[in-house]
Formats: structure tokens, sequence, C-alpha cells
């Protein structure tokens, strides 16, 4: 990895417009986060991100070419340098969108966010990362999110975070309920946003 | 039983489709089966129709990122209506694969089986039965743990009831 290139903070957001409260909360993450530097967004929806792992992509992915979309390869090329990564997305039934979720199938791939060593085992590569943040709303209430289990948030603090090599910050932004948030309700969370951005 | 199979896997001579391919052929023996391949991309499917139909439901899917794949995903999210309950979906079993080991995936907080066993789960009939099958450590295990496991599936489908 070029270690000449200047640090940046990878944003992927990953919800359909017009939306509104998303539209705001993306915004308040990239002024928010103007501190650390450059702040590089993927719109995943405008840019038409294919969302599944496709045949020819899993044929590569225990050989030497996982990644075969011109596409793919500029965002992996964008998670490698990348000095964080912070994800703005709604939550539905306790998961990311189909299209992060296929995101992460297909652009943190075998020797992008880990190698396999020689007993196939995992070893993690995201060596430049030293922040992994995410921002959501949740389709249901706390009580019945805790039920089940926070699925967006482990898959994003615990199982992308095992693939980096250290210990790094991470922070968590929710929305518990959102389809009966009140606008006040709404505001205050795009406020929580740009602050919690703004200190990371 | 009304069974309905969804299976998730984009490589047809993968481990998966083999697995899927068998259970298949169990299922049928006994049962009235329906099959949704969401790789196979096919149209003018009434997928809600599908699910509303089924008593039993069996997901066949590699487990990534400690969750189900994209499509399955979608298909939740398109296909399982929010605010309902599916009160005719008694039993839900769940076949599924994971590179990893199983250590991995407890730390990773096993993501896709809660969702499955405690969301949709939770959706269904009030006294549905749940079945978690699942083989760990995929990416280096021998032929003899995946003929194992294949028999295993096959065992516990045809005890489907």
């Amino acid at each position: 990895m070029g270690a000449v290139d200047a640090s940046f903070t990878l944003v992927i957001a990953a919800f359909e417009r017009p939306d509104p409260l998303f539209e705001a909360l993306l915004g308040a993450v990239e002024t928010g986060l103007a501190h650390r530097g450059p702040v590089h967004v993927l719109d995943l929806y405008q840019l038409g991100f294919a969302p599944r792992l496709s045949p020819a992509e899993r044929r590569g992915y225990h050989g030497n070419e996982p990644i075969v979309d011109p596409m793919v390869a500029d965002h992996a090329s964008l998670a490698g340098a990348a000095s964080g990564m912070v994800f703005v997305f709604p939550t539905r039934w306790w998961q990311p969108p189909a299209i992060l979720k296929a995101w992460l199938e297909r652009v943190l791939v075998p020797g992008v966010a880990f190698v396999f060593d020689e007993n196939h085992r995992v070893r993690p590569n995201l060596h430049r990362l030293d922040l992994v943040a995410g921002v959501t709303t949740y389709d249901m209430g706390c009580w019945q999110v805790r039920r089940v289990g926070d699925g967006s948030r482990r898959i994003l603090l615990r199982a992308l975070r095992a693939n980096i090599p250290r210990r790094v910050k991470s922070s968590w932004s929710g929305l518990f309920n959102e389809p009966a948030a009140a606008p006040e309700r709404r505001d205050q969370f795009v406020a929580a946003v740009a602050r919690r951005m703004a200190r990371l | 039983m009304k069974v309905l199979v969804v299976s998730c896997h984009p490589l047809e001579e993968s481990f998966s489709a083999h697995l899927r391919a068998r259970a298949l052929r169990v299922l049928s023996v006994s049962h009235d089966v329906r099959h949704l391949d969401l790789y196979a991309e096919e149209e003018g499917l009434d997928r809600a129709g599908q699910l509303a139909w089924a008593n039993a439901l069996v997901l066949m899917y590699p487990t990534w990122w400690s969750s189900l794949p994209a499509p399955l995903l979608d298909w939740i999210d398109r296909c399982w209506s929010a605010r309902h309950r599916y009160p005719e979906l008694k039993k839900i079993v769940a076949v599924t694969t994971h590179g990893s080991s199983w250590p991995i995936n407890f730390v990773e907080g096993e993501v896709g089986r809660r969702v499955v066993m405690r969301g949709l789960g939770g959706r269904a009939h009030r006294r549905c039965r749940r079945r978690w099958i699942s083989l760990y450590n995929l990416d280096r295990s021998t032929e003899a743990r995946r003929r194992q496991f294949v028999e295993k599936v096959e065992r516990e489908l045809a005890g489907l009831a």
C-alpha cells in the first residue's frame, strides 16, 4: 500500500433517495468528519452497486482473483487505503440492507480485508484503519432489537473489526423505532450524530 | 407438509448446491415441496404468496460475514411483512455452512442464527419449532466431514414433521 496517500475517511452510504432523514445524516457525517481530513463518500444506490456476489466473483474467491468488476476494484483500493470507515444505512429486520451486505461480501475479499495463511486461517489485513463507525435507524423499538440481537452492529463492530490487526476506535449511533419518530427526535438524532462525528 | 425451500448460492458446482439437491430429494419423498433459488432470477414469482402458503420453511445458505448472504436479506426485506405474524408456519430449519470455526462465529455474535431463529422464528406460529443445522470450518474441512454433514442434513429433513 502506497504510504504517500493522504489519510482519508471512507463513508459508505446505503439508503434510497429521496430520504430527508438520511440525506441530513449523511451531511452531518461528512461535515462532522472533516476534521479528520478528506472524506470520500460511496453512495451505493446512486452508483448502482450490484447487490449480490456474482458466480465469477465466488469462483475467484479462494483463488487469486476475487475481484472481477472495475467498480469493486476501485472500492477495494479505497477500502485498503482509508484510515476510517463510516457506514450510514437503515437497519431492517436486525440487518443492514442487502446492498451494504453485498458490499462487504464483494469488496472486503481475501487480499483486501484479510488474507489466508498457509493453514487457510483468516489473518486481518486492514492495517490502515483506526476508526469504524455506524450510523443507523431501526424499524423497531429498542426492546425488539435487543431480543434478537443487533445484527448490523455485530457485523460491523465485531465481524468487520476482527479484520483490523489492532484495537481501533469504534462508534455507533442508532435511532430506534424510526417509523414512529417525531420530527424533533429526528432532528435531535441528526444533531447528536454531527457532535459524535466531530469528536472522533 | 407444505415445505418452502429457499436456497442461496451463486455456484452450481458448490457444496451448498450439492447439499440442496440432496435435501430437495429427501423432502419431496413425503412432502409438498416448493423451491425458491434466489440466484435463479425467475421472473413473476409470487414470493410473498409462497411464504404465506408454507407450513415449513427450510433455508439453505452459506454464512458470510457472520450473517445471511445479501440476496437472502433482500428476500426477507421484501417478502416478510414487518407487522404480521405467520401462524401457518410451524417449522423453520436453517442449513448453513461457515467458512470459519465455531469460536470465531461465537465472538462475532452468530448474527445469521439470531435473525433466523429468534427473529423470523418469533414471527411464525407461537409454537413454531426451530432447528439449526450447521457445519463450521468448511474452508478446512475434510471430505469425510462434509459427507457426514450431508448425511446429517438428510436424516434431519427425512424426519421433518
